[in-house]
């Protein structure tokens, strides 16, 4: 029962990640990174616990900024 | 795009919607009326000391006690006069009865359906300005006002009124000060005579919530504010929750209103809510009614107190009038909103700000619908950089895009390889340097938040029409385009019982944009699921919430086609 819920929820940040990238009108161009954000956040769900994985995207964001290099940066 | 992430989005969407729709209401209004009759359980609370059925019987009582006129038929057969005074803000009832306010009016604000002056107070037979000197309540007790003739009063620059109370030496003397134009009620009381030291002084009949449409969700906090940091308390399906301490000023705020005992110190304060369920159903989770108690305690030395009330709307500038901080009732963060770097510092001043934009913008066009329209103007220029470096990168990225693909699909079988043969491509290309980043996207968002508490909030937007969509009543409500009422009467699930027309044109400019942009095959699903998932969420917000988005996504719609445009010329 815990390991389904714990599924439901990551699908569910998931689709929020989405959700927040249209409802705020993010263009696709917006990323300096390869993955995007967005793609990187839904691997990043896939491959970790939750707890990290959300420690994970809100890193990357913060590191997602006009002062950063960019460039290819997956999960590992 | 899986099956999963469907069930997922549908989750969501029901989640969200579900709880606030009418259907939800209806079927949880019709399941009190059933319950209603069944046998009370009686159980013993440590604040209240009345128990669940009592507090039920009194709402009942209360529900069936409408108006004033009959509370003064009630005080006629006791021979108790209400004195009635009227200034430009309000009209206030005083009962002899105790010497409490009774009613509060609003001669500015009027209810939706009846067009009469809102009522403040929730419980009018209980009232505001409880008075209790050593545990003994005064509440009860016969005060005089000392008025021959006329009862209403007209105030004039300054009104006293004075109650007295006397009986076997004792003397209490209630003094009621009214201001002509002002929201402020002063209390002064004095006594003689009296063993009992300690003063406690409060309001009891809570605040009515006057807005129709938000009856589904409890919007009601507790406020306390101890002349440096305001702290909320708000009711969470608890039984109750109570809190004590030293405080300035204490208050409880509806959606547009606030009632609040401003002490001249920092006093020894007494908050608390309870909430109660129907009689014999204590698994039932959802409480009927909830009752908001706030006082202020202290050892009167001198036989003196004075306290002073204020019960008005959370107009910004009005609060900020009285110099008592509260315009910090307007945008409070509360529970996990608080997570975010420290925002209940920094999230009231943008809201603040946003508002302080919206009401100047909006005494230069004379309108509220302009108003947005000029501000998600600004908004757009002022990003402008940031999305014309985005879209323009998204464009190239669309070109590499098939060439990303077909090395994805070759090193299947080995990402090491494929991520080194992206790289590759991308060095080659030259990820666009310009690109902003998504942390500036993120950056915008509490200005999107703030924009939202207003137009729910700030109460001069409460009824605001607007000559761009001149059949939306009001720019704080969900638009009704077609009502369903008459058709369907609880509504479609998650949808609402209304027909709006900008979630539609939304829907549609969501679908056109991610018609044009999503182009990776596992997101196929996105492009049709995104639009309707916008139309159900956004039926039900404010319609000038949706106007700004609706007009954000065609501006920024446009500027993605002309920058394409562009372009495709300079090959």
């Amino acid at each position: 029962m815990a390991e389904k819920n714990k599924k439901i929820i990551k699908i569910i940040i998931k689709n929020t990640v989405r959700i927040i990238k249209n409802l705020f009108l993010i263009p696709d161009g917006t990323c300096r990174y390869n993955p995007t954000c967005t793609e990187y956040a839904v691997e990043a769900i896939e491959k970790y616990s939750l707890f990290k994985a959300i420690i994970k995207i809100i890193w990357r964001i913060l590191r997602c900024n006009p002062f950063s290099k960019g460039g290819y940066d997956p999960n590992k | 795009m899986n099956k999963n992430t469907i069930i997922a989005l549908l989750l969501i969407m029901i989640t969200v919607s579900f709880f606030g729709s009418e259907t939800y209401q209806k079927f949880y209004t019709e399941k009190i009326k059933k319950n209603e009759y069944k046998k009370p359980e009686i159980k013993k609370e440590k604040r209240t000391k009345k128990d669940n059925e009592q507090n039920y019987s009194e709402y009942k009582n209360d529900k069936e006690i409408k108006g004033t006129e009959e509370i003064k038929k009630e005080d006629d057969e006791k021979k108790v006069d209400t004195i009635w005074l009227e200034n430009k803000k309000m009209t206030i009832g005083i009962t002899e009865m105790g010497g409490k306010i009774v009613s509060v009016k609003m001669k500015e604000y009027q209810n939706e359906d009846t067009k009469e002056n809102i009522e403040i107070i929730r419980k009018q037979e209980k009232g505001g300005a409880q008075l209790y000197i050593g545990g003994i309540s005064y509440n009860e007790k016969l005060f005089d006002d000392g008025i021959d003739g006329d009862r209403k009063i007209k105030v004039k620059n300054k009104e006293d009124i004075k109650l007295k109370y006397e009986k076997d030496g004792e003397i209490v003397e209630k003094i009621f000060t009214i201001e002509e134009d002002s929201y402020k009620i002063g209390l002064e009381i004095k006594s003689e005579n009296i063993k009992g030291k300690s003063v406690n002084v409060g309001w009891e009949g809570g605040i009515v919530e006057s807005e129709k449409q938000d009856n589904r969700q409890e919007q009601r906090v507790v406020h306390y504010y101890n002349g440096k940091n305001i702290e909320h308390l708000k009711f969470k399906n608890k039984k109750q929750e109570e809190t004590t301490g030293f405080y300035k000023w204490i208050g409880i705020t509806s959606k547009y209103f606030l009632v609040s005992i401003v002490s001249e110190n920092i006093n020894d304060a007494d908050m608390g809510i309870s909430g109660y369920k129907i009689p014999g159903n204590e698994k039932e989770k959802k409480v009927v009614e909830i009752d908001y108690d706030i006082s202020f305690k202290t050892v009167a030395e001198e036989n003196y107190k004075k306290y002073w009330f204020y019960v008005g709307p959370t107009k910004f500038e009005e609060l900020k009038k009285y110099n008592e901080g509260f315009e910090k009732v307007l945008f409070p963060v509360m529970g996990y909103g608080k997570i975010f770097f420290w925002s209940e510092k920094w999230f009231p001043w943008i809201a603040e700000f946003v508002l302080w934009l919206l009401l100047m913008l909006k005494s230069i066009v004379k309108d509220y619908g302009v108003a947005i329209l000029i501000i998600t103007i600004i908004s757009r220029i002022v990003t402008y950089p940031m999305t014309q470096s985005s879209v323009k990168s998204m464009n190239k990225m669309k070109e590499i895009q098939p060439k990303v693909n077909k090395i994805r699909s070759k090193y299947k079988n080995n990402p090491q390889k494929m991520n080194e043969e992206i790289m590759k491509i991308y060095r080659k290309e030259g990820v666009n340097p310009l690109n902003p980043g998504c942390l500036p996207m993120f950056l915008q968002m509490p200005i999107f938040i703030a924009l939202f508490v207003v137009l729910r909030k700030a109460i001069e937007l409460r009824g605001a029409e607007t000559i761009l969509l001149p059949w939306i009543k009001d720019l704080s409500k969900p638009e009704v385009l077609i009502s369903l009422k008459s058709i369907i009467p609880g509504g479609i699930p998650i949808y609402g019982s209304q027909i709006a027309l900008l979630p539609i044109i939304n829907a549609m400019l969501m679908f056109i944009q991610n018609k044009m942009t999503i182009k990776d095959p596992n997101q196929k699903a996105m492009i049709y699921i995104m639009p309707v998932f916008i139309l159900f969420i956004f039926n039900n917000f404010p319609s000038g919430l949706v106007l700004y988005w609706t007009l954000s996504s065609a501006i920024q719609l446009f500027q993605q086609y002309i920058t394409g445009k562009k372009q495709e010329i300079k090959k």
